[in-house]
């Protein structure tokens, strides 16, 4: 049997799935968190003895998850079962549980799945295309609703209707409709539409046990759809009957929003946000990061050396786990070893950047600062030929370039998802590389960090402008639904930064450490000197750099964090070093986001963009190594390529104008 | 008064008369609830020809100013 979760966007699906199956997915506070939809398995078993129902919570874990589990058998009859609970809990494999296993074959397993949020069900976009798909699937239909919005709501609900599938409506966010004055009569609802209602309230979990009674009683009944010819009609008809409206006064939080889409106020007000939020990330990763290595010195090198002893301090397995640890300390930035440079890239440098990052925007999200941003930029992102909401998968890559590409899937043309992919993964600089890169360039004056940034949001405009009038098909127009803000539960923010600290401690970092372990493997055998060679003439004649450097253009494509860190012992110039790293950033994604994008783009597109990614290359990195070859101050030529590039968008954007006009898909 | 939603004041409420768009857009704006009859209210607007940001049920929601600029409403 299939179960059926679906609804508008950001109406709180996903919060209520996680409590159904015990799946965490990640939560957030602007429409389309959930780009692909996610299964989990509901285990319901009936007993006639007793109607009492009992959701365990209980997923593989602690013991006192265990003990809880046991009290719910001893006193419910009649229990939901996760199957995460069977599969965790070794005293059921072992048929401990007595009662409960011997039940269990009698029990039916529902698969819960958490379908992406749709408007409506002509799809328009990927999302919504899956929505559809799935809704011809399913079995059993719940329909999760803002009930603080429930005229725009209803209008799927009606929707979904016609469909001849049992259905349960639930009115989510149910303790947020007091605070805003509104009231829902659920019995009436209930009775005007023909199918159980139920109140709920996804961040706090009330409700949510009601749901799942609601669900049992409810499971083997059969509807036949009903459609309504004048759905909006039907819809006011509706909502004139079932809800009242309470006039009060403005919280502080709608002060807020109304301050940040402000036409004047909102612009510096998202500056000084974001760079607020910068500089406390940095500033907080770069004392945390102290700490890390302070405590690896302290205590891993003891490790090392001990390790190192037990090799006999050379061979092959030495050189390339443990790398060049001679000298008093270890100098872990430089070693090279998969244990050391490799462990300390990681844990010491990456990892803590990326936890502030993710504690500050699972605060944003949650808050649902995001989709005001878009907002904000929307004007921006015209220049560029995307609108608004792109600006969300770019504020993502700031983080990891993964996230960022996925998010591709939101946007609804191919056009856009195209520019956005190029763009973002030629330019946005994820956490980890942000890191290294004030680190590498950070000793060389505040000054060369500024002709790197500089560059990137150069390349951002001009690469952005050329696509926006080389790429064929159409943007989309901005329309998009802004989320009230939301005060954001604690509990759902440590879940999420546990799941995401989670994911990149599996995936990045066994990329990080497979990468030196290639690398290292490839220079004891001599072929980074071979493919040194032949890329010669590009790194010396147009980088001006040293033929060494080749060796970390290699490693950068599986990170470039640890790329970075490697030009480190090289010698070189302030303008090669600079022109060297702005090269890693440019020509071409870590091997992780290059996957992704291939998913998403396929790989026509892919092709296409790992071409621009080397040309754009060849051109910035020629333009920076001439410019900063001593003869020109780097403060001015910082001004320079910005007054370049905002010129260069401000005369195609003239040239252009009559084409432009004929994209807008109007009457 | 017929007016452009682009023309309105912030803070004005009114009743959508016309949606002068293509079919697609009008079906995405209906699901979001922007239709013929509907009570809307103009909450903001980007400098520049940005986004305009209206009220409508109990939500808000985001147009561009190229949509906007086909939003008839009877003020």
């Amino acid at each position: 049997m299939k179960l059926l979760l679906i609804g508008n966007p950001n109406v709180g699906k996903s919060a209520i799935f996680t409590h159904l199956t015990g799946v965490s997915v990640v939560t957030s506070n602007y429409p389309g968190s959930t780009v692909s939809y996610t299964k989990g398995y509901l285990t319901v078993y009936r007993n006639t003895e007793d109607d009492a129902i009992r959701n365990c919570r209980y997923q593989a874990g602690s013991h006192k998850q265990k003990r809880k589990h046991r009290d719910i058998q001893k006193n419910g009859d009649t229990e939901i079962i996760q199957d995460d609970c069977r599969k965790g809990c070794r005293n059921c494999h072992r048929g401990r549980h007595g009662k409960y296993t011997e039940n269990l074959e009698t029990a039916k397993v529902v698969e819960v799945i958490d379908v992406p949020g749709t408007y409506r069900l002509d799809p328009d976009n990927d999302a919504e295309r899956v929505a559809v798909k799935m809704l011809e699937e399913g079995d059993f239909l719940i329909n999760v609703v803002d009930a603080t919005n429930l005229e725009r709501n209803l209008n799927l609900t009606l929707q979904l209707l016609q469909y001849s599938k049992p259905m349960i409506l639930v009115l989510n966010m149910w303790d947020e409709t007091k605070h805003k004055g509104i009231s829902v009569d659920p019995k009436k609802l209930s009775e005007l539409l023909g199918i159980p209602v139920v109140c709920t309230s996804g961040i706090t979990g009330t409700g949510l046990d009601e749901l799942a009674k609601t669900f049992i009683a409810h499971m083997d009944t059969k509807r036949t759809g009903v459609e309504h010819k004048n759905r909006w009609e039907y819809i006011g008809e509706i909502v004139g009957k079932v809800q009242s409206l309470k006039h009060r006064h403005h919280t502080f939080l709608e002060r807020l929003q109304d301050l940040s889409v402000h036409p004047l106020l909102g612009f510096p007000f998202a500056i000084a946000s974001l760079l607020i939020i910068f500089s406390v990330i940095i500033k907080i990763g770069d004392y945390l990061t102290n700490f890390t290595s302070l405590m690896l010195e302290r205590y891993y090198s003891q490790l090392i050396y001990l390790i190192g002893d037990w090799m006999g301090n050379k061979g092959f397995f030495y050189d390339i786990l443990l790398g060049n640890i001679s000298g008093e300390v270890i100098n872990y930035e430089t070693a090279m070893g998969v244990l050391t440079t490799g462990v300390f890239m990681t844990l010491g440098i990456v990892l803590p950047y990326i936890i502030v990052f993710y504690i500050v925007l699972g605060f944003i999200e949650d808050l649902g600062y995001l989709p005001r941003i878009a907002i904000i930029f929307d004007k921006m992102m015209h220049n560029v030929g995307l609108h608004g909401f792109s600006v969300i998968p770019m504020m993502l890559a700031f983080g990891c370039n993964v996230p960022g590409v996925m998010a591709l899937r939101n946007l609804e043309s191919r056009r856009e998802r195209f520019i956005t992919g190029v763009v973002m993964s030629v330019t946005i600089p994820c956490m980890a590389q942000s890191a290294i890169i004030l680190h590498a360039a950070g000793t060389r004056g505040i000054t060369y960090v500024g002709v790197i940034i500089a560059t990137l949001v150069s390349v951002w405009i001009v690469l952005g402008t050329i696509l926006k009038y080389v790429v064929k098909g159409h943007t989309t127009t901005l329309i998009m639904e802004i989320p009230p803000y939301r005060r954001p539960g604690l509990q759902i923010q440590i879940k999420t930064l546990i799941m995401r600290v989670k994911g990149f401690i599996l995936e990045a970092v066994p990329y990080v450490l497979g990468g030196i372990l290639v690398i290292n493997v490839l220079t004891v055998i001599g072929a980074i000197d071979f493919i040194g060679s032949l890329f010669k003439p590009v790194i010396k004649g147009i980088f001006g750099l040293p033929i060494e450097t080749v060796s970390t253009f290699i490693i950068g494509i599986v990170r470039k964090d640890a790329a970075v860190v490697l030009l480190e012992p090289l010698n070189l110039t302030d303008g090669q070093m600079i022109t060297a790293v702005i090269c890693l950033i440019l020509y071409f994604p870590c091997i992780a986001t290059f996957v992704v994008l291939l998913k998403e783009l396929g790989i026509k597109d892919t092709i296409k963009a790992t071409a621009i990614m080397g040309l754009v290359t060849l051109v910035t990195g020629g333009i920076v190594n001439i410019a900063l070859r001593g003869w020109l101050s780097p403060s001015v030529f910082i001004i320079i390529e910005l007054t370049f590039s905002v010129l260069f968008s401000k005369i195609m954007y003239i040239i252009n104008f009559n084409r432009r006009i004929q994209k807008i898909g109007l009457k | 008064m017929k007016k452009r939603l682009n023309d309105m004041k912030k803070g004005q409420k009114g009743l959508i008369e016309d949606i002068k768009v293509d079919l697609k857009m009008q079906l995405k704006l209906e699901s979001l609830g922007i239709r013929k009859g509907a009570l809307i209210e103009k909450k903001a607007k980007m400098l520049g020809n940005g986004p305009v940001v209206v009220g409508i049920g109990n939500g808000e929601i985001a147009l561009a100013h190229e949509v906007a600029n086909y939003i008839y409403v009877e003020i």
